[in-house]
């Protein structure tokens, strides 16, 4: 009778231990917690970006635009071409180039006095072709410049600020400069400019417009 | 040892100099448009070769013609042509006569004479066309003479008469002919200068 109810103190006393110690535990666990929920707040806002988009396209104005061959040039002739240039897209630009260069290496590229020259002339309209006169007006956006020039240094046509959407209506001129060469019983002199060929290649660049910084 | 630390510091400078051109380059490149077109040039051949042949292309060089004069019998007049042999049309050529002289109590002239728009009969003498002065040379003055009769259009030929006079009581000599032809100058003897709307 005594042992038994010596067994069944122990018993009780067990699980009040054990109680006590689950008790313990949940209070811990409910502590932390709370102290781990607040460590997370946040707070959140919104801001909606897009990049803009730089874009220079050359076409056909009136006539045939570039891809032309201009054949059988003789000193003192011009040859105009008519195209359109856009800065398209929507970013501003500025700083329009020209670069010219020719294939292969002949005295039409490479003598910046007897060689090839471009000029380049605005119209704030469309050219007439027939006559290739600008019925509104005119502005000379690059002087005539040897290619040889324009091959290692682009020319400047704009300088300074381009808004998106610009269009130009360019007259390029290339031109063989007056020069006297003889040529004597069918034979040309050394160094001639006489039966030469070369494929240009014009090359408008434009730079993104001068980077801002925006407080709103 | 200094050479070395130096080659070290030059190939650190170096090497910082190409990171900086590295992480520089894209904010340049993104940044820009282009736009490109193109053209095929050629320039032109301006060329008269004097020339005995009626037809063909000849090679370039001078013709040379032999004159003479005996008493009473002195060469007749002599035919060859001036041939457009280039690419571009043409209003005005120059003419060249050297050689002339061997005569004995004279001062040879010869006196060229254009058959423009026709051709010589070289057995009557007449030309079909217009004849058409060039210019008389001789020793003295053997040009070149600068004329509008010219081989207009490419590939086309001029017929031209020497006539020979002034000899004298005899002699001989061969006369050089040569044709000349300048861009620019003076007188320009190209057609144009052309501008093209295109």
């Amino acid at each position: 009778m005594a042992a038994h109810s010596i067994r069944s103190s122990r018993t009780r006393s067990r699980k009040r231990v054990a109680l006590a110690a689950a008790f313990a535990a949940g209070v811990l666990a409910l502590t932390g917690a709370g102290v781990y929920a607040g460590l997370n707040a946040v707070a959140t806002g919104t801001a909606d970006v897009t990049s803009g988009t730089l874009s220079l396209t050359v076409t056909a104005d009136v006539g045939a635009g570039f891809g032309q061959t201009i054949s059988n040039m003789a000193p003192g002739d011009t040859y105009n071409s008519f195209v359109k240039l856009t800065n398209g897209a929507n970013l501003a630009a500025k700083d329009l180039t020209l670069a010219v260069t020719g294939s292969g290496s002949t005295l039409l590229t490479t003598d910046g006095t007897k060689g090839l020259a471009v000029a380049v002339t605005q119209c704030s309209v469309a050219w007439t072709l027939a006559t290739g006169a600008c019925s509104g007006s005119t502005t000379a956006l690059l002087a005539s410049t040897p290619v040889a020039t324009l091959s290692s240094t682009p020319g400047s046509v704009v300088s300074g600020a381009i808004a998106a959407s610009t269009v130009w209506h360019l007259k390029v001129s290339v031109s063989l400069p007056d020069q006297s060469e003889t040529t004597t019983n069918g034979t040309p002199p050394g160094g001639t400019i006489q039966g030469l060929s070369t494929t240009l290649t014009f090359t408008f660049s434009e730079s993104q417009r001068t980077a801002v910084t925006t407080n709103a | 040892m200094g050479g070395s630390l130096g080659r070290r510091a030059g190939a650190a400078a170096l090497a910082a100099a190409l990171l900086a051109a590295l992480v520089a380059r894209p904010a340049v490149a993104g940044g820009t448009a282009q736009a490109t077109g193109t053209a095929a040039v050629t320039s032109s051949t301006w060329s008269v070769i004097p020339t005995t042949s009626s037809s063909g292309t000849p090679s370039p060089g001078s013709v040379s013609i032999g004159f003479s004069h005996t008493l009473v019998l002195t060469t007749p007049p002599q035919y060859f042509y001036a041939a457009n042999t280039g690419t571009r049309s043409l209003v005005r050529t120059s003419y060249e006569v050297d050689g002339i002289g061997g005569a004995l109590l004279g001062n040879p002239t010869i006196t060229l004479t254009a058959c423009v728009g026709g051709t010589w009969n070289t057995g009557t003498n007449v030309c079909s066309g217009t004849p058409t002065a060039i210019g008389s040379f001789t020793a003295a003055s053997p040009g070149p003479t600068d004329v509008a009769a010219a081989p207009t259009s490419s590939g086309s030929r001029l017929h031209i008469q020497a006539a020979v006079s002034n000899f004298g009581l005899l002699g001989s000599f061969t006369a050089v002919f040569s044709t000349m032809v300048t861009s620019s100058g003076a007188v320009r003897q190209l057609s144009g200068p052309l501008t093209t709307n295109a």
